[in-house]
């Protein structure tokens, strides 16, 4: 053949090939029958989240039976619309590809895991429970919903047994010991953030891990200009990036700034001695105290906080008219972490603000109707290990989870190791086979938010009363089920007696009980509800897709201003002569011993928005963007300020290699991040890292900063997490 | 319909860098996920990204957040040098629309966007099973070797002229169309709305004294205005 | 006669390219489960597009009909033909077979029916031809839809012609 042949024969060819492949198909949504049609139904049902306590009001856009969005819900007095980065990305946590979605059964025998029905399962429950003999523990998670923990307390309560409410690792603990401590009640006090003037975080973040971060960024947003921030921590987070003043200060160390804020109160007479008089016990001795020994010279010593930034941050304080101190768990997590909760209860009594708007208040339960008969009471997981220490309680038989992941998040995983191992019956419900689900005997797929009914009474980030119902937006996935049900279905076998027969039914009981109110809101689609129906005559406010509107709960003569006015001082304080014990026994001196010589490092804890430490979420989007202080991480890290990093020899990037001197505890192996929003000499460290729950899609081959590094120590009354402040030693990793 | 030029005011002042603006974004425009590769790479998709810039030094450092999205420029230079006419400045709506069935991925454009904010399938999109149902069926999911960028969530747009048409409306609201940043954030740092109308609220905050533009000198004329930080 | 080889070849050629097409063009037509005949149903039943379509005058898409609208009255028996029998039968399956889309947009195509039925009311014919007269499933759309063909009636009524107007 000649080329020119050659040449005229590919030439020919190429064209044919080309306007064959000119019929270009496109691709259509994955996932769709490429012949096939949708009829496009759509509905909008609304719901609330329960990724974190605050509670948002969501919208789902239901298409064709598929959850394809989730927003915010305008009407929703918690979070008027926004959502947060977790919030927004419900429906990655819904189709996660490693959820679990069929009950399994680990046979004891070479650990081998068969998948098993919700009958076998039931059965087991039952049976275990029956022959527990009071040795039965349930842990629920407070994200669980307020019925669906009342549902375990009476179950146990019948039967016998403890119930743990699992909060993330006691994180409120020290912050709910010390109101125990100086107003005697059992709950930590509500911020009225809103009506306040100058609002002061005490290692809380508030605006991106607080107890209502949605809530806290839209009272910054709208009170715009008429009120300040104060935050006071060692870290640089969002909340402190945004407020008027930040007071930098070495970790386990903020009681003492917040005694210098006092000490300038007090010098100023600025502090409210009515309410003082007529309200609170031991303040002269207080006074005396803060006055002799804890002025700014020396707390600037003790804190590392500038001597002029502390006497600006007191003064500050003094010409508010409604200050509120609010602490979170970057204080609270601490050796003195106690004395942090208390010097913060201290600043609110010295200014009036206890039980005011704009101050500390506390909201008396809601006249939800009761589950009649016994039940057991609910109790943080650090109190319970204290009673089986001290003979009090009894280590469980049989081991329930409910939502719960203790194993890694609960800062003294050995202790909870032992307990868990010795309960020759181990159960759990999970949205994921996470460290404690993958040893329990029965690992049953739960709900999650979007696919149950739920029910949460009085969020604790907001200071206003609340009650939400919700009912699915969605099926659940796979053989997920609402654990309410299955916990109405074991009782009933186990006949323990009921208000009702289902799980909706014994909602509906418990919400009718506040129809006499006369005021409230209410979410999801619960015309179902005949119970609840009755109650949008009295004035509730349905949030469903047809009935929602503001004209709807002034027309019903409802309830349209949510703050609770003047809270009752009785309901507030259950002390003896209901008097705020400032001084209470329990505190002891601690204040008075603050620590003098800071070690050469120290660590310091925080939570992340992305990473929930419980739920193992390791959430494609929000994992992409998480920390934004310290830039985009898969991985754990260290965080270190640039003058640390350059004494240390460690640069941006470096594994390095963190661990306890002398203690127990294993080495942390991370990367480091240098930031310069961190004080010099502490290492930051975010929970929440190293979730193992099978192959993970995005890695986390990460290590668990507070069970590999720290060890649990008791301190006064409760055990709690110690992470800040504790010292550390850090150095390159060169193996 | 009318004339429209859309554009938004992100008020610095409000930002808390929570970046649910980033994630919801993320979410109605069936964006996928990035794996740590890819980000090592740089070639994480983010229409709408939050910058970070710290300042100072220890005890006096600051920390500020910018949510960036498309700035949707009345004088873009990424449409000057795309050769097909796959982005354009849309007269209508001021939107500078991108059509992914007549990009060639050259990525000229990328290369002249001064903001980074054009974006180019590296690879096929992929979500891990069965998170495909959670797409937007009102977006279209792009696939390998075409660019994309921030829209305004001009689908929304779409639907709302749809639904404004069949209730024998003329005009779009306000709050019929706003992109999912602006919906889902806490603060309300976000204001949307056409800026050539006087009833729109974007209309009066773009005249705000604080208002700046990004790399105004380069004379790109972004129609994203910022609300200086400080009151 | 000698056959040139060069003309042999393009020949071959030729035919090639004409039968891919033909091939690419019957691998592409629409099948459906029933010989649905449209004549029958809209000229002498009388019945109109939204008995069967329900998203006609409504919705984004007009929708197609399950087997289950067809059993509303094919439930008896209400003559011989076998294709009725096998609506009976197909009926029964779970799930039963769908009627299969004969327009199909890209996904990044908005196209709204409601908007060009109900708003601008144009005839069904101008879009989907004869449809109302045949007697069997069209293996393809009777009026070949292209981009041209939108431009130019969007032209002519001087609706918009802006790309992010039906692309997203």
């Amino acid at each position: 053949m000649k080329r020119r042949t050659f040449l005229k024969l590919s030439a020919a060819a190429g064209a044919a090939a080309a306007s064959a492949g000119c019929a270009r198909t496109y691709e259509l949504l994955p996932g769709m029958n490429p012949r096939g049609w949708d009829p496009h139904a759509e509905t909008e049902q609304t719901s609330f989240c329960t990724l974190c306590p605050a509670r948002c009001g969501l919208r789902v856009r239901v298409v064709d039976g598929h959850a394809r969005a989730v927003a915010g819900l305008a009407e929703h007095p918690i979070n008027r619309g926004g959502l947060c980065r977790l919030g927004a990305s419900a429906l990655q946590l819904r189709l996660h590809p490693h959820r679990l979605v069929s009950p399994y059964h680990l046979t004891d025998h070479k650990g081998v895991i068969e998948k098993t029905t919700w009958n076998a399962a039931r059965t087991a429950l039952v049976k275990a429970l029956s022959e527990s003999q009071g040795r039965a523990l349930v842990v629920v998670s407070s994200l669980a919903g307020s019925t669906r923990i009342d549902l375990w307390r009476r179950l146990l309560g019948e039967i016998g047994g403890e119930v743990v409410l699992w909060a993330g690792d006691d994180m409120e603990a020290s912050w709910a010991e010390v109101a125990r401590w100086t107003m005697g009640v059992d709950s930590p006090p509500a911020a009225d953030w809103d009506r306040s003037d100058l609002v002061v975080t005490v290692g809380l973040d508030a605006l991106a891990t607080g107890p209502s971060p949605v809530w806290a960024q839209h009272v910054l947003g709208s009170n715009h200009g008429a009120q300040r921030w104060l935050h006071v921590g060692p870290r640089l987070n969002a909340t402190a990036a945004r407020a008027d003043l930040w007071l930098a200060c070495r970790p386990g160390t903020e009681a003492w700034v917040l005694l210098a804020m006092a000490y300038v109160l007090l010098k100023r007479q600025a502090h409210d001695a009515v309410f003082l008089a007529r309200h609170t016990r031991g303040f002269e001795d207080l006074a005396g105290q803060i006055l002799e020994q804890l002025d700014p010279r020396r707390a600037s010593r003790i804190t590392g906080v500038p001597e002029d930034r502390l006497l600006e941050a007191g003064v500050m304080l003094s010409t508010s008219r409604r200050p509120v101190c609010v602490p979170g768990e970057e204080a609270l997590w601490t050796a003195n972490g106690h004395v942090a909760g208390w010097a913060a209860l201290v600043l609110n009594a010295l200014s009036g603000s206890i039980a005011t708007p704009g101050g500390l208040v506390i909201r008396p339960p809601l006249p939800l109707n009761d589950l009649p008969g016994k039940s057991a009471a609910a109790q943080p997981l650090g109190l319970w290990l204290r009673r089986v220490a001290s003979g009090d309680a009894v280590e469980p038989a049989v081991l329930i989870l409910d939502l719960a992941n203790p194993l890694f998040t609960f800062s003294d995983g050995s202790a909870v190791g032992r307990f868990f191992a010795k309960a020759s019956q181990r159960f759990t419900f999970s949205l994921f086979a996470d460290e404690s689900a993958v040893r329990c005997h029965w690992q049953l797929p739960a709900a999650m938010h979007l696919e149950e009914w739920g029910d949460c009474a009085q969020p604790p980030g907001v200071p206003f009363d609340a009650y939400l119902l919700k009912a699915p937006a969605v099926q659940p996935r796979g053989e997920a089920r609402a654990v309410g049900e299955v916990i109405v279905e074991a009782a009933a076998d186990l006949g323990v007696e009921l208000p009702a027969a289902s799980y909706t039914e014994i909602l509906g009981h418990r919400a009718a009980g506040l129809a006499g109110l006369n005021r409230g809101a209410m979410l999801g689609d619960l015309e179902r509800l005949e119970q609840v129906a009755a109650m949008e005559e009295r004035g509730w406010w349905f949030g469903n897709s047809e009935g929602f509107g503001i004209k709807k709960l002034a027309e019903g003569g409802g309830w349209a201003d949510l703050n609770t006015g003047t809270p009752n001082w009785s309901q507030c304080v259950g002390t003896r002569d209901a008097l705020v014990d400032l001084l209470p026994e329990a505190l002891g001196n601690a204040h008075l011993a603050p620590p003098e010589e800071p070690p050469r490092l120290v660590a310091t804890p925080h939570l992340e928005v992305a990473r929930d430490p419980d739920l193992a979420l390791t959430v494609p989007w929000t994992l992409r963007t998480a920390g934004l202080v310290e830039g985009q991480s898969w991985h754990c890290w260290a965080g270190i300020n640039p003058v640390t990093a350059r004494e240390l020899g460690v640069t941006d990037g470096d594994l390095v290699r963190v661990r306890v001197p002398g203690g127990a505890g294993e080495e942390l192996r991370v990367h480091a991040a240098v930031l310069p929003g961190l004080m010099p000499g502490v290492v930051s460290l975010p929970l929440g890292f190293g979730h193992r729950p099978g192959p993970s899609f995005f890695g986390g081959d990460d290590m668990r900063p507070v069970a590999h590094l720290i060890p649990l120590q008791l301190h006064g009354k409760l055990p709690t997490r110690i992470v800040g402040g504790v010292p550390v030693d850090l150095e390159v990793d060169r193996g | 319909m009318d004339r429209a030029r859309y554009g938004m005011v992100i008020d610095l002042e409000r930002c808390t860098g929570c970046g649910a603006c980033e994630t919801a974004c993320a979410q109605e425009n069936n964006i996928p996920p990035s794996t740590p590769e890819e980000a090592a790479q740089g070639r994480t998709k983010s229409w709408m990204k939050i910058l970070v810039q710290s300042e100072g030094e220890m005890p006096d450092v600051e920390v500020s957040y910018l949510p960036r999205p498309c700035m949707q420029c009345d004088n873009p230079p990424c449409t000057r040098v795309c050769p097909v006419h796959a982005t354009y400045l849309s007269a209508e709506t001021g939107i500078v629309g991108q059509l992914y069935g007549r990009c060639i991925g050259c990525r000229y454009c990328a290369n002249a966007c001064p903001y980074g904010v054009k974006y180019f399938n590296w690879q096929r999109p992929q979500w891990p099973q069965p998170m495909e149902e959670m797409l937007n069926p009102d977006v279209a999911v792009r696939y390998k070797g075409v660019i994309e960028k921030c829209t305004f969530c001009h689908h929304r747009l779409q639907l709302a002229r749809d639904q404004a048409a069949f209730e024998g409306r003329d005009q779009v609201r306000e709050s019929d169309y706003q992109p999912a940043c602006s919906e889902v954030c806490p603060t309300r740092a976000i204001t949307f709305g056409d800026l050539d109308n006087p009833l729109h609220e974007v209309h009066r905050a773009a005249q705000d004294p604080r208002a700046f533009r990004l790399m105004e000198d380069l004379g790109t004329q972004p129609k994203v205005i910022y609300l200086r930080k400080g009151k | 006669m000698r056959i040139r080889p060069r003309l042999l070849v393009a020949a071959v050629l030729m035919v090639a390219v004409i039968l891919s097409f033909w091939g690419l063009r019957r691998s592409h037509a629409v099948t459906q489960p029933i010989a649905f005949p449209h004549a029958v149903h809209v000229k002498e039943v009388g019945l109109e597009c939204d008995a069967c379509h329900p998203g006609v005058k409504s919705s984004f898409h007009a929708q197609l009909p399950g087997l289950s609208v067809c059993m509303e009255c094919h439930e008896d028996k209400l003559s011989d033909n076998p294709e009725e029998q096998k609506v009976r039968e197909l009926a029964r399956l779970s799930p039963p077979p769908q009627f299969r889309k004969l327009f199909l947009f890209p996904n990044h195509v908005f196209y709204s029916h409601r908007r060009h039925v109900t708003v601008a009311k144009i005839p069904c014919e101008t879009c989907h031809g004869t449809i109302a007269e045949s007697s069997a499933p069209p293996g393809h759309p009777l009026v070949h839809i292209s981009m041209q063909f939108c431009l130019d009636c969007h032209r002519q009524r001087g609706v918009t012609v802006d790309c992010i107007a039906c692309h997203r």
